[in-house]
């Protein structure tokens, strides 16, 4: 509401609006034009506090490219240590591109090219030197679809610690299994069957098996790409909780389609549109005083 | 304002929001009448008006209590974010400011009733003069502080906190004409405070139109001013360099 439109409507030349990315709502093309100049009004720079205090990831500058579509454009944001961000927008954004890019999960797209910099503790992940397997086990991830393997929930949670050797015999091994379990929340429900499928499970269950596995190999950043849009409220609500104890020893970065669940469990949110990162901020300011006038209409509800 | 309410995707969202700051704006205007017939009902002497003001309270109450249903259930229906939400704050706040100017309304048409009939004779001559001077000023504070909430004016809304202290000048003006009153004559001690009482509910109702119009700078900037001076009202939203 603070950013006043631009009277001349010229024509978008460095942000085409795709016609999925139009919005429900979208009628006028004059509205489409001018939606295009506000995020074009951005040029890259994003509104609000991008930077935080000894970031334990910082990205500068990001580009993601897949062929010819440039996905993410200029962006620039520090994760902060024990904290929850949230990252929001519209489908097609590059929330989920940026969130892959923290730990090179889009490595395994073929055509996807990276530019800029995110540096963990001050080093560049993107270097040669660096091992990819040793990155994602400090950058863990818990997806949208919970997706334990085939195996039992003993070896779900076992999987990752063996593969790293983090555990010398089956006693530590044991005591690593119970302890991802208890601080995912799962022990109690499942100390007695730890032998069963973790496919037997619930989908809240499976999905807090998810989390043990990924803190199992001691990570130090937890990435969430819409780990609650396959659960029903309770399951949700479970694992929200489950996030904010989480937040106490690492830093979690979550995507979000639901602006509720980004108000309620993080306490920085970052609102991306087209490529764009808009505007980042508080939670608590974002959601009640945004600056930028699309992150505004977003979170209304006005397009989406 | 009907610019901030259009434009969800969710129609009814649009609705909802319109039927809740049209409503707000009826009591508004409700509340504003209130004020000005038991000022001028005091002024004129005129025992019905007084009459009307007192049956009309209980509309008042009846909007706020409405009002309040209608913003909970908002709330609980739509989870207002930004915009919106300050929408339905400020509207809940405003709305117990407007039930407050009521009750004073309500204060001094039941004074009115009670002096009815007397003569023109000290305190009440005076009190009338005083009214005439001082009713006009807070009631046109409270249809400005409503406008400029309507309109989503923040220069407005700054305009009237301004004007307050115009209306606590005549106050104060109006207490020392009625010291001298009681001087000359204590025996009419207990006149003269019923008298205060009614420059004071005048005096009141300025300090909620202005609290109304604080309600305008958070609905339209997101900054809460409630115990700010006006210059601090005043003063242009902050920039982007920081997070507050």
């Amino acid at each position: 509401m603070n950013t006043p439109l631009t009277e001349e409507h010229t024509a978008p030349a460095a942000a085409p609006v795709e016609d999925s990315h139009a919005g429900i709502n979208v009628k006028p093309s004059q509205r489409k034009h001018a939606i295009a100049d506000l995020a074009q009004q951005a040029g890259g720079k994003t509104v609000g506090v991008v930077s935080v205090d000894d970031p334990i990831m910082s990205a500068k500058g990001v580009n993601v490219y897949y062929g010819d579509k440039h996905a993410i454009r200029e962006v620039s944001l520090d994760i902060g240590r024990n904290q929850v961000i949230s990252m929001i927008g519209p489908s097609g954004c590059g929330k989920s591109t940026f969130l892959r890019c923290l730990n090179r999960m889009n490595d395994t797209i073929e055509g996807a090219r990276v530019t800029g910099s995110i540096t963990m503790e001050g080093r560049d992940i993107y270097d040669r030197r660096q091992d990819v397997v040793q990155l994602r086990a400090r950058v863990g991830m818990v997806f949208q679809k919970p997706n334990p393997f085939p195996k039992s929930i003993y070896e779900n949670v076992s999987y990752g610690p063996r593969i790293h050797g983090l555990a010398s015999d089956r006693v530590e091994m044991d005591e690593i299994v119970q302890t991802s379990l208890q601080r995912a929340g799962l022990w109690e429900e499942v100390k007695d069957r730890l032998l069963q499928p973790g496919t037997s499970l619930s989908g809240g269950q499976q999905q807090r098996l998810c989390i043990a596995r990924a803190i199992a190999i001691d990570p130090e950043v937890i990435l969430m790409d819409e780990p609650c849009s396959a659960l029903d409220p309770i399951a949700t609500a479970r694992i929200e909780d489950l996030i904010d104890e989480l937040r106490a020893s690492y830093a979690i970065c979550i995507v979000t389609h639901s602006m509720q669940q980004a108000a309620r469990v993080s306490q920085r949110t970052a609102y991306f549109h087209l490529g764009d990162l808009i505007e980042v901020g508080e939670t608590d300011r974002i959601f009640t005083n945004p600056r930028h006038k699309l992150t505004e209409d977003y979170i209304t509800g006005r397009f989406g | 304002m009907t610019e901030l309410a259009e434009g969800h995707i969710v129609k009814g969202y649009d609705v909802d929001l319109t039927g809740l700051r049209m409503k707000f704006l009826e009591m508004g205007a409700l509340v504003h009448d209130q004020v000005q017939r038991a000022s001028r009902a005091l002024i004129q002497g005129d025992a019905d008006s007084s009459r009307t003001v007192l049956a009309r309270e209980a509309r008042v109450n009846e909007y706020d209590l409405s009002l309040d249903e209608d913003n909970i259930a908002l709330i609980a229906r739509r989870q207002p974010m930004g915009s919106d939400l300050r929408v339905v704050i400020s509207i809940a706040r405003a709305v117990t400011d407007l039930e407050r100017v009521g009750d004073e309304a309500k204060k001094i048409a039941r004074y009115s009733l009670k002096h009815h009939g007397e003569r023109d004779i000290q305190p009440l001559g005076q009190l009338r003069r005083d009214v005439r001077h001082m009713a006009p000023l807070a009631a046109s504070m409270l249809r400005d502080a409503l406008d400029a909430f309507d309109r989503m004016d923040p220069k407005a809304a700054v305009r009237v906190a301004e004007r307050d202290h115009e209306l606590n000048t005549e106050f104060h003006a109006a207490l020392r004409s009625l010291v001298t009153v009681a001087m000359e004559d204590p025996r009419k001690l207990q006149a003269i405070v019923e008298s205060v009482l009614v420059l004071k509910a005048l005096e009141r109702i300025g300090d909620h139109a202005k609290s109304i119009a604080r309600h305008v700078i958070y609905l339209v900037q997101g900054r809460d001013v409630r115990h700010e001076d006006t210059a601090v009202m005043a003063a242009p939203p902050s920039g982007n360099d920081t997070d507050k």
